[in-house]
């Protein structure tokens, strides 16, 4: 079980990266998003400090919905997720280590290069520290319950906007959080409380996100 | 030893008639409750002290705004049993309740709209109360939308999926939408001691009664249409329809 997993996983990263789409397409995105802003704020510093951590979780939310739109693309058409289906391993497993691959790929990247664009949004060093924790606790969730969406849009065409509009709801939790994170840092206090929560959600979308997304897939299949 | 199935009839043809039984009972005792309601909420209860008339769009609002979130949890219930079981009826079932529940909550926001504007001042504010239910129509529209966007075999069981889903995250919208400090006035009704007058709470403990039996006898008219059509293709609708038509043709 544990080989397979490991094997699956390095075989996704492998074709992630070698596709620079995958993951160049997000940076860029998350990075043109934060720069709109930016300069769509101008060069009101105070402002800037209190409305950065929203526009960096909304561009993630943002980016999160769009890339992760064609993940199963490719293998749905290629016939791997028929593979799936009739291989020995629980489909779940193999969702699990999908995800994971994909949070690697795509969302990882961004997370490092949060930092320089909290910099450019006027946050100092903890604040920036603190987001950039946040989204490491936040992030896999959205990623376990974008793939949900994914596995059920996968047959409907055209499926970006209504994608959206299926995630969103789900997004919100995570969003209010993540950005009460850096407001009540601001207000001097320690945001303990609000991290154990995004870690929380985390694991509850990852313990049970692979059962759903594996239902969704056998439906999208037959 | 009893069986669900002798309980209430789960096979679409024997469904459909249980629900032709229940529906006028449901309706005769909505307009009964409604009427009582309406005239007692709207004449009969005392102004409010703070927020005078305008109060009384309570009579509407809060029954919309309890059955929608009731109607979303039902319908991801019935689509648990529905993937659990395999019971066609249940999904059926969802699928009529979610058009009603998506109006419900469209209701429910604009009413408190309009109550928002002279008692707050403003038609809308990001408040939790708000918030999660403008986040529970995006779930119904995301329901909705899914299948009809789904070809309609596998569109059952994805909408299921997705219903269950959103199941399981309401409690946490709840919850997160419920940490800012909220602007909306705290629940009025399910308290041990009730902070409202009786002459005004028991009309309106008859509205949600009322729109209850109400929105149970439109899911009946919904659901039977819905029989119908899926099941077309079957004996049994064949001769139901034909004997319809025969009746129409001698009271013509």
């Amino acid at each position: 079980m544990l080989t397979v997993f490991a094997q699956c996983l390095r075989n996704d990263l492998k074709t992630l990266i070698r596709q620079p789409a995958q993951w160049l397409h997000p940076i860029a995105f998350f990075g043109l998003i934060v720069c709109l802003f930016g300069i769509g704020l101008g060069s009101d510093n105070t402002q800037l400090i209190q409305l950065s951590p929203v526009i960096i979780w909304v561009a993630f939310l943002l980016t999160a919905i769009f890339t992760i739109e064609t993940l199963f693309y490719r293998d749905y058409e290629e016939g791997v997720l028929e593979q799936w289906m009739v291989s020995p391993y629980p489909l779940w497993w193999l969702m699990l280590a999908k995800s994971l691959a994909f949070w690697l790929a795509s969302c990882l990247p961004l997370i490092v290069m949060m930092p320089v664009l909290g910099f450019s949004l006027q946050l100092t060093g903890t604040q920036c520290l603190l987001l950039l924790i946040s989204l490491l606790l936040g992030s896999p969730a959205l990623t376990f319950l974008g793939v949900i969406g994914a596995t059920l849009t996968l047959t409907v065409a055209r499926s970006g906007v209504f994608l959206a509009l299926l995630l969103l709801p789900l997004f919100v939790p995570i969003l209010i959080l993540g950005v009460s994170v850096v407001i009540s840092l601001l207000a001097h206090e320690w945001p303990v409380f609000q991290m154990a929560l995004l870690g929380g959600i985390s694991v509850l979308t990852m313990t049970f996100a692979p059962f759903a997304a594996a239902a969704a897939l056998k439906v999208a299949i037959h | 030893m009893w069986h669900l199935n002798q309980l209430i009839p789960l096979s679409p043809r024997r469904f459909y008639h249980f629900c032709g039984l229940l529906q006028p009972w449901f309706f005769v005792l909505s307009a009964l409750a409604l009427a009582y309601g309406l005239f007692a909420g709207l004449f009969l209860a005392p102004a409010d002290y703070q927020q005078g008339d305008g109060f009384r769009i309570i009579y509407v609002h809060v029954p919309c705004a309890m059955l929608s979130l009731m109607l979303y949890v039902m319908m991801g219930i019935c689509s648990a049993i529905y993937l659990i079981w395999r019971i066609k009826i249940c999904d059926m079932i969802a699928f009529c309740m979610a058009p009603i529940g998506a109006w419900l909550t469209l209701c429910s926001l604009l009413t408190g709209a309009i109550w928002g504007k002279p008692m707050w001042g403003t038609w809308w504010i990001w408040d939790a109360r708000l918030t999660s239910q403008l986040i529970l129509l995006f779930l119904y529209l995301g329901y909705i939308g899914l299948y009809h966007a789904m070809n309609s075999p596998s569109a059952a069981k994805a909408c299921a999926i997705l219903a269950v889903v959103g199941l399981v995250d309401i409690p946490v919208i709840h919850y997160s939408v419920y940490w800012w400090n909220t602007l909306h006035q705290k629940s009025t009704i399910f308290k041990l001691q009730p902070t409202m007058e009786t002459s005004m709470l028991l009309p309106l403990l008859s509205m949600i009664l009322g729109m209850g039996f109400y929105i149970a006898g439109l899911i009946c008219v919904n659901i039977r249409t819905e029989i119908l059509a899926r099941e077309a293709h079957n004996r049994w609708v064949g001769i139901l329809l034909r004997k319809g038509n025969a009746k129409e043709l001698i009271a013509c």
